[in-house]
């Protein structure tokens, strides 16, 4: 039996956009591989480090109040999106993609080694559930995470209106970051700046996936 | 020379009197907020933090660098866009601006301690003005002439003023001044934010040329 003539078309067009991009889909992986291991050893050094206490003008006036649900749920949630949604719909994009997350992943890890703060000593505790537990930190605070991946999603999907599901998305787990005590306000601030830069990097640095393409 | 120079300027003045008014109001206005986050930042002393880069270089006295060859830096930029491109001068002013208010916003945020071992910086009396402690995230001696790189990118100078920023950063990290995300993250801030002062210029008519 030929399984192509019962294949749906939209089906077959995805293995065969898929097939065409799998040494580049291969390759964004290998690169996401080498930085989230970079971006693994650098929450744990961030973590072994003695950092400080400080304190921040938002985080003394506002909470904390406890939305671990939102945090570590809707996050789980906002990034799965970022990465089924490409593999779904844009699979000819999807090297691209991960490329974007690792740089930004990369950018981070680099950054999370600088200047050793402790997490807010008010800050609500949060359990993600394990695999992804093992990869939260307690130090990694500069930039955030958590709304620099959301806020990519702004600028990857820039072509289609699910951006703003990405930007809402990186404003509310801001703001709960925030509540939370889980950031102070520059690791918060910044990572809209530094998610932008680290795009802009990555659109030059992978122009080479765009002409393949 | 002198004749044409004025001539040129008057052309401008007269093509955009109500940008330049303008303008300078902004400026004024964001030299003043930038003074009261300054003043809100020296008035506490607030945490030391450790630095995994200031924790292995030993703090270096670079006054001079540090105070004049930076004043140097942005009297440089601002003559070279006044003689040599008047017509870059409201988007060197409005983006100096721009930059100085998310500064301000910045610095009032988290309170780092300037690093205890910073050697002190004395400004000539005429400058005081510009010197706060604390005022820590992000740096402007870094940020400030990045403005000339993104502005003149067309042109060769640009470089110079790279460099330039390139050094500050390299300085106040010697001098222990500042900490290494307030230098590394400068660079990303000043670019996200002259991006957003191009798109706000783009949105008010200002920019005629594409950027």
């Amino acid at each position: 039996m030929n399984f192509s003539r019962i294949e749906p078309a939209i089906l077959r067009s995805w293995r065969l956009e898929f097939q065409k991009h799998l040494f580049l889909i291969l390759f964004s992986l290998f690169i996401l591989v080498l930085s989230l291991v970079t971006s693994y050893n650098a929450g744990r050094y961030a973590d072994a480090a003695i950092g400080v206490h400080v304190t921040d003008l938002i985080l003394d006036n506002f909470g904390p109040y406890d939305l671990g649900w939102f945090y570590t749920y809707v996050w789980i949630a906002i990034a799965a999106v970022f990465f089924i949604y490409p593999l779904i719909f844009k699979v000819n994009k999807l090297h691209e993609w991960i490329s974007q997350f690792a740089l930004l992943a990369a950018i981070r890890g680099y950054f999370i080694i600088l200047t050793h703060l402790s997490l807010p000593i008010t800050a609500v505790a949060v359990n993600f559930p394990k695999p992804i537990a093992w990869f939260i930190f307690q130090n990694d605070l500069f930039f955030s995470g958590q709304v620099s991946v959301a806020f990519l999603g702004y600028f990857v999907f820039k072509e289609s209106k699910i951006r703003y599901f990405f930007l809402i998305s990186s404003i509310l787990i801001g703001i709960v970051s925030l509540l939370m005590h889980q950031h102070y306000s520059i690791d918060i601030f910044a990572a809209f700046f530094i998610t932008y830069g680290s795009y802009k990097i990555g659109n030059k640095l992978f122009r080479v996936f765009k002409k393949t393409n | 020379m002198i004749k044409s120079f004025i001539k040129r300027w008057k052309l401008i003045i007269k093509e955009d009197y109500r940008k330049f008014i303008f303008m300078l109001v902004l400026l004024v206005i964001a030299a003043r907020i930038n003074t009261l986050a300054g003043r809100y930042t020296s008035s506490s002393g607030w945490a030391l933090a450790p630095d995994i880069i200031l924790d292995i270089i030993p703090a270096i006295n670079l006054e001079f660098i540090f105070v004049y060859v930076w004043l140097g830096i942005i009297f440089f930029l601002f003559l070279y866009t006044v003689l040599i491109k008047p017509k870059k001068t409201l988007e060197v002013l409005f983006h100096w601006s721009l930059l100085l208010i998310v500064r301000a916003t910045f610095i009032i945020l988290t309170h780092l301690k300037t690093p205890i071992e910073a050697a002190p910086m004395v400004f000539p009396t005429l400058f005081k003005g510009l010197r706060f402690t604390n005022d820590l995230f992000f740096s402007g001696h870094t940020a400030l002439p990045l403005v000339g790189f993104f502005v003149f990118r067309e042109s060769k100078i640009r470089y110079f003023f790279l460099a330039s920023s390139l050094l500050m950063g390299f300085t106040v990290l010697a001098t222990h001044q500042h900490y290494s995300i307030d230098v590394f993250a400068a660079f990303f801030i000043a670019y996200g934010t002259f991006k957003l002062g191009q798109h706000i210029m783009k949105k008010l008519g200002w920019l005629k040329q594409k950027h």
